[in-house]
């Protein structure tokens, strides 16, 4: 379809403060990354990493006043995204990139019915009439597998379950036919079972309309089923950069081999204890100084402490930022 | 050995809808509804379920927390729901309960001390001095330094503030803790290290869990034996080993497929369930699963299966028309 | 390793509560910071007034009728040869003692019962309590001050008293819905399985919870009152024993119609700097004690 050469999106050095009461906090820092059409990507780390910030960062969602996007740029399909007027962004969200979060309850007006949503969001982007538009959220909602759409289409956000009302989202934020898709820990709150049923459904959509996805999730197991390609990110750095079967036959950060290592799964035998990364993630208003994860690090060294560790490694290979990375090290 | 720490026999709890203009009662929530299981001492059982099954107001219910609308609750051979209010005081040092949500489950104005504290103070066990005693062992097992006493819960992160509330649950030195979902709101990395703490309690302390949790593969390592529950109802119940070895109601089957494995080069052979789950205000008749169940029959529809003991050496409770 | 009580506290480094918190944000903000210097300075005239030190001539027949602003008499003096300033100065006094009285105490009435009705919400005594407040609300207020004046005749209070039976309500309202809410967060789940009695968790554990509610709420029943003592006492109902700036403008109604401002100018002028400037401290305080944005 598109020429697999050529970035949707181009994130260069992008680095977002907030002011706090306590001082100036760096959510994310020198971050980098690409994203091809069609690809499904995802940004995986625990709270406070900076991942959910990155996708807000994309959109002009940071709320401003306490947060700010203070050096880098962003680019889709060439066009500058920082420093748009909010006019600029309103052109895009919706049309051009469309974002789904976590929450589906407080993501939709709850005085609202689930139609006139859907109908505010295609009219805005589209010349259709309020008709024509109706039509369209009803197809909409059939393809993300929610039944008796034209009856539902009336009905109020309470009235749905969960699932549903993520389904909703997903429904008005492919209305338009965007390029790329945002999500922000989508299944999160959802059920397991509505779970696999939701990225099932994502995963047929995003083949019919050929769209990129960028999924943040905390979830490892999400990203095994759906992401070609993954991000980790730790205390606002992307750590490393790999295809989802590097990552997970060879993870060569500690970190990500940590955080492989120590998520509950069923496994054959009960464990006496679990395998667990010791510490917590540091306070990110008193960073120390050189690499952010040698507190914690089983590897570390005098050199970790001293100087920070960028990502290294060709691009479109398996690149880390660390200065003893496992090789070849099969997990656990 | 085979000592019963706590019996409970089907229990209910329905919550009463009011509508209409006189503000009568039109019709009820079953949030649980008709649950029968028991714990011995020093064992965990886990339990799991999917919103809505009633998992959490069966926790609570077993604390009196809720008043349950029916059943009984044998804890150490006290029937807990017919306690007068001191009598219900005093079981309270044996039974406790951790909470899910690390930042509402402690008081914002309370320093740690103060919280650590209260338990202690409110049943007047021995001495002022040798209640700051108490508190310290507690929040050495717990692996909580002695500096954090000062300080109030916001300063804290998910993971200790969680385990300040498991502190704040073992001062008393109970026999039996609920925890509801203790770990779910935590990240990945600290989830291990809190459900290690608590197999450590089980291990040191003898104290039998209930463990609610919303994911399967959570409680494998800290329960001795798993319950289902669905729509208000336990539909499997067995070992740990049991239940992951060979999960026999079609429930249990989807759930365990269900759970994403961190590995893209297996594939799941995954049991997709069609729709949603049903309200608990009009469960579906008979078998409240046939609605979603791959192998519904006829007799699914009608008849509400009984529970039968499928299990050789150990118990397996299971609550399908398909044995 | 016996260490106990109040030797084990005394070790730890004390850390910051949320009213820590709440300070240092309240010190950022520039305008909160003035408008509380402000209002500091009319506090220290009042206790200067009160511990006899200044405008102690208020009362006095000082010149023979009327004389304008001079040097002796910076405001002038008025129709009864009374120095205007030193009234106006004596009225701080009053002000400040009608509304600390009046907003202290229908805070306290205020939280006790709509923390008991809050926390027994659905059941008899949450209506009870909501009843109460309903019919209190329904009297216009100063009719109901009129007859509590009338009704407690020379009680240099009945004008206090009117004022905090009804304003007590809008306090207990709040509180109550505050409490309807941190009545299903976890930690008062905790503390009843625990096995805390009712009253323990009301006081120890859902009023602390909502003082930041209280205390803005009453800051601005503090100026209501003074505002409210105005028109009282222009209507005759107000202050008995001493002046304050609603008499003064009384007063001054018959001499504006002369063409004669400065009792009218002083007083107004008074009152109108310290409403203001309470005001601004009581939206600052609400910014900074707002729990949302103190984390």
């Amino acid at each position: 379809m598109a020429d697999n050469k050529e970035p949707l999106l181009s994130v260069r050095s992008l680095a977002v403060e907030f002011r706090t009461d306590k001082g100036v906090v760096r959510a994310i820092n020198d971050v980098s990354y690409d994203i091809f059409p069609g690809e499904t990507v995802g940004i995986v780390g625990e709270s406070g990493c900076g991942k959910s910030v990155s996708s807000l960062a994309i959109l002009g969602l940071i709320p401003s006043p306490p947060g700010k996007i203070v050096h880098g740029s962003i680019k889709y399909r060439g066009q500058e995204l920082v420093g748009l007027s909010e006019y600029g962004y309103r052109k895009i969200r919706g049309k051009s990139i469309s974002m789904i979060f976590q929450e589906p309850m407080t993501a939709l007006n709850p005085v609202f019915r689930v139609g006139s949503q859907m109908v505010d969001v295609i009219c805005r982007h589209q010349k259709l009439s309020k008709r024509e538009a109706r039509l369209k959220a009803i197809e909409m909602l059939d393809k993300v597998g929610i039944p008796s759409a034209g009856k539902r289409i009336d009905e109020y956000p309470h009235e749905l379950s969960g699932g549903m009302r993520q389904r909703v989202m997903i429904a008005m934020a492919l209305s338009c036919g965007p390029d790329l898709l945002l999500a922000d820990e989508p299944t999160t709150a959802l059920d397991v079972t509505t779970q696999a049923q939701v990225m099932g459904e994502m995963a047929k959509l995003q083949k019919d309309f050929g769209m990129a996805v960028v999924l943040v999730t905390h979830d490892m197991g999400v990203i095994a089923e759906t992401c070609k390609r993954v991000l980790v990110m730790y205390c606002g750095q992307i750590i490393e950069s790999a295809t989802v079967e590097e990552i997970f036959r060879c993870p060569q950060h500690p970190y990500t081999a940590g955080l492989l290592r120590s998520i509950p799964v069923v496994r054959e035998k009960k464990l006496k204890r679990l395998p667990t990364i010791e510490g917590k993630v540091p306070d990110l208003l008193h960073l120390p100084d050189g690499c952010l994860y040698a507190d914690r690090c089983p590897k570390v060294q005098d050199r970790c402490r001293k100087e920070v560790p960028k990502l290294v490694g060709e691009t479109g290979k398996q690149r880390v930022a660390c200065f003893y990375p496992n090789n070849r090290e099969d997990l656990m | 050995m085979s000592n019963k720490l706590l019996e409970v026999k089907n229990l209910k709890k329905y919550f009463p809808i009011k509508g209409g203009l006189f503000r009568n009662v039109v019709n009820h929530v079953k949030a649980v509804d008709g649950v029968t299981f028991s714990i011995e001492e020093g064992k965990t059982l886990g339990l799991v379920g999917e919103s809505g099954c009633g998992k959490s107001t069966l926790g609570r219910s077993l604390l009196r927390l809720q008043k349950p609308t029916e059943g009984t609750v044998v804890f150490n051979g006290k029937s807990v729901l017919d306690l007068s209010h001191t009598e219900m005081k005093a079981l309270r040092r044996d039974m406790q309960i951790i909470f899910q949500d690390p930042f509402a489950s402690l008081n914002p104005r309370m320093t740690i001390h103060s919280i650590l504290r209260e338990p202690l103070d409110t049943h007047r066990l021995g001495s002022p001095s040798s209640r700051d005693q108490k508190i310290l062992e507690i929040m050495d097992i717990v692996g909580l330094r002695k500096e954090v006493l000062n300080r109030y819960p916001h300063e804290f992160s998910g993971g200790q503030r969680q385990r300040i509330g498991i502190a704040r649950a073992l001062v008393l030195g109970p026999k039996f803790i609920v925890a509801d979902e203790p770990v779910s709101a935590l990240d990945v990395s600290v989830q291990s290290q809190v459900l290690n703490l608590i197999s450590d309690l089980q291990e040191r302390l003898g104290i039998s869990f209930l463990f609610i949790a919303h994911d399967l593969a959570v409680v494998q390592h800290v329960s001795h034996d798993v319950g289902v529950m669905y729509l208000g109802r336990l539909v499997e119940k067995a070992s740990s080993e049991d239940l992951y070895k060979d999960p026999k109601h079609p429930y249990t089957q989807a759930l365990l497929s269900a759970i994403p494995i961190p590995d893209p080069t297996k594939k799941t052979k995954r049991i997709e369930l069609e729709g949603d789950v049903p309200s608990p205000i009009n469960p579906p008749s008979g078998c409240s699963f046939h609605t979603r169940c791959p192998f519904a029959k006829d007799i699914c529809r009608e008849v509400d299966p009984a529970q039968k003991d499928l299990g050789s050496n150990t118990e397996h409770l299971v609550s399908c028309h398909l044995y | 390793m016996a260490i106990g009580g109040k030797k084990l506290l005394r070790e730890l480094p004390k850390r910051e509560s949320l009213w820590m918190k709440a300070f240092f944000k309240f010190r950022q903000d520039k305008l909160g910071m003035a408008s509380l210097v402000i209002v500091m300075v009319y506090f220290i005239i009042a206790i200067l007034v009160w511990g006899g030190l200044i405008a102690t001539q208020w009362d006095e027949l000082l010149t023979n009728g009327r004389m304008p602003p001079s040097l002796e008499h910076w405001f002038g003096t008025n129709i009864n040869g009374q120095d205007i300033f030193q009234r106006v100065i004596f009225s701080t006094k009053t002000a400040f003692e009608v509304g600390l009285v009046v907003a202290i105490i229908s805070s306290l009435l205020g939280a006790a019962s709509g923390a008991v009705s809050g926390f027994y919400s659905g059941g008899w005594i949450d209506e009870l309590f909501l009843w109460v407040f309903g019919c209190l609300e329904c009297i216009p207020f100063y009719l109901f001050v009129a007859a509590v004046a009338f009704a407690l005749q020379d009680n240099p209070f009945a004008m206090h008293i009117a004022m905090i039976s009804t304003f007590w309500t809008g306090t207990a309202r709040l509180v109550r819905g505050e409490v309807i809410k941190l009545k299903n967060y976890e930690f008062i789940e905790a503390a009843r399985a625990i096995g805390v009695p009712r009253i323990k968790i009301i006081f120890r554990h859902l009023i602390p919870n909502t003082t930041h509610i209280i205390l803005v709420q009453a800051s601005l029943l503090f100026v209501t009152a003074i505002k409210s003592e105005v028109v009282l006492s222009f209507l005759g109902l107000g202050v008995k024993n001493g002046i304050s700036w609603g008499l003064m403008i009384s007063e001054a109604s018959s001499e504006v119609a002369s063409g004669i401002f400065e009792n009218f100018l002083a007083a107004s002028g008074f009152m109108f700097v310290l409403v203001l400037a309470f005001n601004m401290f009581s939206d600052s305080l609400q910014d900074a004690l707002d729990p949302k944005k103190v984390q």
